[in-house]
């Protein structure tokens, strides 16, 4: 106000003056031409928000060092330093203009202006120099207007990126210093030798920087990488509620890290996890989608375990994504833990409901389940840690118990690559768990011995054995594509099944899993459990479980596949009901591993179903003695045995690669039994293969459960059949990583294995198939259908009677084959190399086993599922354990089952029957050893394949001739679709 | 914006008529509140895109003050300049104008004055002899400025100046032309006079 007052006093005095004083530099005497040296006395000094006039101030600040006035103005003070050296007019409140260039401006806003002069009106020449005034200042009571013409204000805006603008620019900490610019040592710039990724470090080393701060100015950091400062270091606590706390807090972990933002995101910043069908084939990622999350993540990229956990939710996730009814489907693993739970519970379709949540349904459902069965609910999710060895060791329990070979199976079916798309089927529903049980899966494996042994303490281990299973299962995965797919997967499952194995003996106080010798213990083990949980059961487990492996898995392989992926996607539920109804009827313990078993059956199940028709053919043979096997016991065991032992085939073929650590974790959850199951399956290859084979069996006995029961069996194959090509190719890897980790955990195969590989691509393919086959045939639909109003209804009694039925046929097959069986083990991961049949088969038998074993023991488990495997020849074993499975499923339909399965053994006998029988014969004289691994290629190709590999073990000619007609028809429909897919892999594994 | 920077938001459009009864018109860029001074920025005078005029408007002198349109968006950032660049700007234009000065100063005729104009865009190198333009030291102008008054050694640097003198006087007989058409007859004879 002062200055506007002074300046409004002056006015007058200029006015006048700028009229009379022209061109005179001087002016002094007019108030308007003051030096330009800003009077000493700051004009209004309103506070400046902003004293940052800094660059501007060049000229300014000479004149008043402290910011006043109009230097406080930054914004004023920028745009009248753009314009210094811009011709300026002036005009004076006295009408006259001046005209100049524009200099600097004081604190008070006096405008210094050079060379002036005044303008005249008329005067189109320039002025004369003695019109000219150097310079004027101009104060701002005598300016009414001032215009800056022409301005450039791009012209004095500073280049920063220029080697001499950063050299003015480094005022750094207030040191005005010319940078010194150094020669670049860096090598010659034009080689291309440098690598600029070479130098990993990224700026000082903390450590550096500390050493340096001390040596040269004796700064000692008071860093405590601890932070106690800022932290309280957790005190671990040995109670339960801690241990409740930490598995709550690993569950949660999981939950989120299993969503699927939290996946888009990981995914976003490493999509290693991912591979490329994933990335470009629409077709594998639903294949993979189900089966495979997991799988996906295993098939070829390294993954970290954390990841691969994801993965297994992921995949889960992308199943259900991917295919409208994988979202069930995803939801569906998680149904398999809680229809651990919810069976126990009686609650199936809740479980449904928590499918719709893929991933975190699961878990809840899990957790659920956990708070009703503190193994089964933890299975999904505990996979992990304590929650998730809970949850895994239900699933896995379910599996192993049922199968021990069910663990196996599960990290058979992942190895089995079609156990991707098994996966998908059942990842919809296991996936959740899958993820959990997948890790677990693999330390099932190595675990079997020991997990036999303590299973309830193996719970945590197992967990983190089947993720390390699962990791291994991953890595080994990749190795398997590098390899013939199917003896790379044979091994790669059987590696991962030994570590899981070795992981749970040294978590465990069991034995390593001796699934090949336990094989024929399992399977009593089996029994008694079953026998234990339910009299009927249990026997019919153990005939199951013998039977499953041998004749049932062929069959089931091919009805698993076809059902298994209409299951996935729609019976995923019911694998869910199936798994509740066995778990229910197995009783707690078996109840669990039947559970787990029914998830990883329904899992398989999904994949198988791709690989079943494919597999069927080879299945035929096994299929016959499947069907001579299944068919007698089945129906009446079916319901609590079966379903076991089918869901831990189906899971576990269907998870394996992707679930293979869920269902370790559903093993787990079974606590003790299911979890030493699974590691025993795992252990044993057979087990391992097994599942695959439980998954491709798994699948076709949903099918065959659906065709026989709708009649539209046929159609399904067909649907499957043309699905099936397809998808084998996009599933392959995921499969094939699957099987891998199964046929590790095979270990005894690991040879057949390889030689398995190359038909596991092909099981891929079936899986991706049989999961088209599930979403386009009506058999997913119908099996869906037919299945969950089965297991609803009757979860217990109907899913019991159908698994019954089906560990009937399977124990039948698998007792009888099990001597076999330990061959058989080798060949059933042969066979799920090759397919999944196998693989499914041996999910199957390990399921069917894993009820038995539950009570029994890890080994037994293991023996189960290895004898299953074994029995049912080595593809057979496969078979048996899927077929177990799906016969499982089937068992409900116990007369279709077995039909089913017959018919694809017909078929898969006709389309296989060259390759099969030579596998088989192979196989079967051999059985376990390298003929195995023939056979449960071909098996597994050919979904008749496990049904194959049945026969031969246990004879192909009769297996085939009694199976032969229910297989014929999924075999029929799988082997046209497949059986150019199956053929070369079938050559490949030969 | 000064300190109470709500009296005008930047980015605003302006309008205000000074006690000289004039219309100003443009965005405001600043505004002192203390000295009263308000900065608007509007296009050049010259026309060309990049360039605009800045009008700092003494609000003392103004009699009516109209916001045609407020803007809320905040004001970018403002740019660092190179205060030293500006200042061998404002250097330079003095000198120039100074230089022109003399020479006018000296009885330079208007299209001497108009050819000196012209080579010293393209050859910066020239200067005021009394009335002689002497470029690059070597070639002399002398008046009427002819393109045969080129005085010089000869050599490419005549040569070159003789193009860029005869370039001038064409450019500038069209111009005339224009002018003339267009009823700016009095500007040559003005330019005599002075």
């Amino acid at each position: 106000a002062a200055a506007v007052a002074a300046a409004a006093s002056r006015k007058a005095n200029p006015s006048p003056a700028s009229p009379n004083g022209n061109l005179s530099p001087g002016a002094a005497g007019g108030p308007r031409a003051t030096m330009v040296a800003p009077p000493g006395s700051g004009g209004g000094a309103p506070p400046g928000g902003s004293g940052t006039r800094g660059q501007s101030t060049g000229k300014g600040p000479p004149q008043s060092p402290a910011f006043e006035g109009v230097y406080n103005n930054s914004r004023m003070l920028h745009f009248l330093t753009a314009v210094v050296g811009s011709t300026c007019d002036v005009k004076v409140k006295s009408g006259s203009t001046f005209e100049g260039i524009f200099k600097t401006l004081s604190s008070k806003f006096e405008l210094a202006v050079d060379a002036v002069h005044r303008k005249v009106p008329d005067q189109p020449v320039g002025p004369r120099r003695e019109d000219i005034v150097d310079t004027m200042v101009f104060k701002p009571a005598d300016v009414m207007l001032v215009h800056f013409r022409n301005v450039d204000f791009n012209y004095a805006t500073k280049d920063k990126f220029t080697d001499s603008a950063i050299a003015m620019n480094s005022k750094v900490n207030g040191e005005h210093k010319e940078k010194i610019l150094q020669r670049w040592e860096g090598g010659d710039s034009n080689s291309d030798d440098y690598d600029l990724e070479s130098d990993m470090s990224n700026g000082w080393d903390p450590n550096e920087m500390f050493k340096f701060n001390e040596e040269n100015y004796g700064v000692k950091t008071t860093y405590d990488s601890s932070l106690s400062s800022y932290t309280v270091p957790l005190e671990k606590d040995n109670t339960e509620a801690f241990r409740q706390r930490e598995a709550r807090a690993a569950q949660l972990a999981r939950e989120i890290e299993s969503s699927p933002q939290y996946r888009l995101r990981i995914a976003m910043e490493n999509d290693d996890g991912r591979t490329e069908e994933e990335k470009h084939s629409s077709v594998q990622r639903q294949v993979s989608g189900r089966d495979s999350p997991s799988l996906a993540s295993r098939e070829g990229k390294y993954i970290p375990l954390p990841q691969r956990v994801r993965e297994g939710s992921r995949g889960g996730i992308r199943c259900s994504s991917s295919r409208g009814g994988r979202p069930g489907m995803g939801s569906l693993p998680p149904r398999g833990s809680s229809h651990h739970s919810e069976s126990n519970t009686g609650s199936v379709p809740e479980q449904r409901g928590i499918n719709g949540g893929p991933s975190r349904m699961s878990p809840k459902s899990q957790r659920p389940n956990r708070g009703a069965k503190s193994m089964s609910s933890p299975t999904s999710r505990p996979m992990e840690v304590s929650t998730a060895s809970p949850t895994v060791g239900r699933l896995y329990a379910p599996r192993s118990p049922k199968s021990a070979s069910a663990v196996p199976v599960s990290s058979q079916d992942p190895p089995v690559g079609p156990a991707i798309p098994i996966a998908p089927a059942s990842p919809s529903e296991s996936r959740p768990t899958m993820e959990s049980s997948a890790s677990p899966t693999p330390p099932s494996p190595k675990v079997p011995a020991s997990v036999p042994v303590a299973a309830v303490e193996v719970k945590e281990v197992p967990s983190s054995a089947t993720k390390e299973a699962s990791r291994t299962v991953e890595v080994m995965g990749p190795s398997d594509l590098v390899k013939q797919t199917s003896k790379g997967l044979q091994n790669e499952q059987k590696r991962n099944q030994l570590e899981e194995l070795r992981k749970f003996g040294a978590q465990f106080k069991l034995q390593p899993s001796s699934s090949p010798e336990a094989t024929h213990d399992p399977f009593r083990p089996k029994e008694s459990l079953e026998g234990k949980v339910k009299d009927k059961l249990p026997e019919v487990l153990v005939g199951t479980g013998g039977s499953c492996e041998v004749p049932e898995e062929p069959p089931k392989p091919s009805l698993e596949f076809c059902e298994g992926s209409s299951k996935e996607e729609k019976g995923s539920s019911e694998g869910m009901e199936r798994q509740t109804q066995t778990a229910s009827p197995l009783g707690k313990g078996e109840a669990e591993d039947k559970e787990d078993g029914p998830v990883s059956e329904q899992v398989k199940k999904s994949t198988l179903n791709p690989n079943a028709k494919e597999f069927n053919p080879s299945k035929t043979l096994l299929s016959v003695n499947k069907s001579t096997s299944t068919p007698t016991s089945p129906g009446p065991r079916t319901h609590s045995t079966p379903s076991i032992p089918v869901i831990t085939p189906g899971q576990s073929g269907m998870y394996s690669t992707q679930y293979i650590s869920y269902i370790p974790q559903i093993h787990m959850s079974p606590a003790v039994q299911t979890p030493q199951m699974y590691p025993y399956p795992v252990s044993n290859s057979v087990p391992g293969q097994q599942g695959k084979y439980r998954a491709k069996g798994s699948l076709p006995p949903q099918r065959s459960d659906q065709h026989q029961p709708t009649s539209a069996p046929p159609i399904m194959q067909a649907a499957a059949a043309a699905a099936g090509p397809p998808l084998v190719a996009a599933t392959p890897y995921s499969s094939y990583i699957s099987y891998n980790p199964q046929q590790f955990t095979g270990q005894p195969t690991m040879m057949q294995p390889m030689a398995h590989y190359p038909s596991q691509p092909v099981f891929a393919p079936m899986l991706q198939s049989n999961p088209r086959m599930m979403t386009s045939g009506s058999h997913p639909q119908a099996i869906v259908s037919s299945s969950t109003p089965q297991y609803p209804p009757a979860e217990q009694p109907t899913p019991q009677t159908l698994y019954a039925t089906v560990h009937q046929s399977y124990p039948h097959h698998a007792t009888q084959l099990h001597p076999h069986q330990p061959q058989p083990a080798t060949t059933p991961t042969g066979n799920q190399q090759q397919t999944q049949h196998a693989a499914p088969s041996p999910v199957q038998h390990q399921a069917g086993q894993p009820p038995h074993l539950a009570s029994a023991q890890q080994q037994q488990n293991l023996y189960h599922t290895a004898t299953l495997t074994a029995t049912p020849p080595s593809i057979t074993p496969g078979p048996s354990a899927q077929s177990p499975q799906s016969g499982f499923p089937q068992q409900a339909v116990y007369a279709i089952h077995a039909h089913q399965q017959l018919q694809h053994g017909y078929t898969n006998m006709a389309h296989v029957t060259q390759a099969h029988v030579q596998t088989g014969i192979a196989a079967a004289p051999p059985p376990h050893p390298g003929a195995p691994q023939v056979m449960l290629l071909h098996p597994s190709q050919t979904h008749g394949g496990p049904p194959q590999g049945g026969v031969p073990q246990s004879g192909v000619p009769t297996l085939s001739a009694s199976t032969p007609s229910p297989y014929t028809y999924i075999g029929h429909h799988q082997v046209q679709s497949h059986p150019s897919q199956q053929l070369p892999f079938h050559t490949p594994g030969n | 914006m000064a300190a109470p920077g709500e009296y005008f938001s930047v980015g605003s459009q302006v309008s205000c008529r000074t006690c000289q009864e004039q219309r100003l018109q443009g965005e405001v860029v600043a505004f002192d509140y203390p000295s009263k001074m308000l900065a608007l920025k509007c296009p050049s005078s010259s026309g060309k895109p990049n360039h605009a005029d800045i009008l700092l408007i003494n609000l003392q002198y103004v009699s009516e003050v109209n916001i045609i349109n407020d803007r809320t968006e905040t004001p970018p950032p403002l740019a660092s300049l190179n205060v030293s660049k500006l200042a061998n700007k404002a250097r330079t234009e003095k000198e120039e104008k100074l230089s022109q000065a003399y020479a006018i100063s000296a009885g330079v005729s208007l299209e001497g004055q108009q050819l000196f104009q012209t080579i010293h865009k393209t050859i910066k190198e020239c200067k005021w002899q009394e009335k002689n333009i002497v470029v690059m030291e070597e070639v002399v102008i002398a008046p009427p400025y002819q393109v045969e008054n080129c005085k010089g050694k000869e050599g490419s640097a005549l040569s070159h100046v003789r193009k860029i003198v005869e370039k001038h006087f064409r450019d500038v007989e069209s111009q005339k032309v224009m002018q003339r058409s267009q009823v700016q007859p009095t500007q040559k004879e003005s330019a005599l006079s002075s």
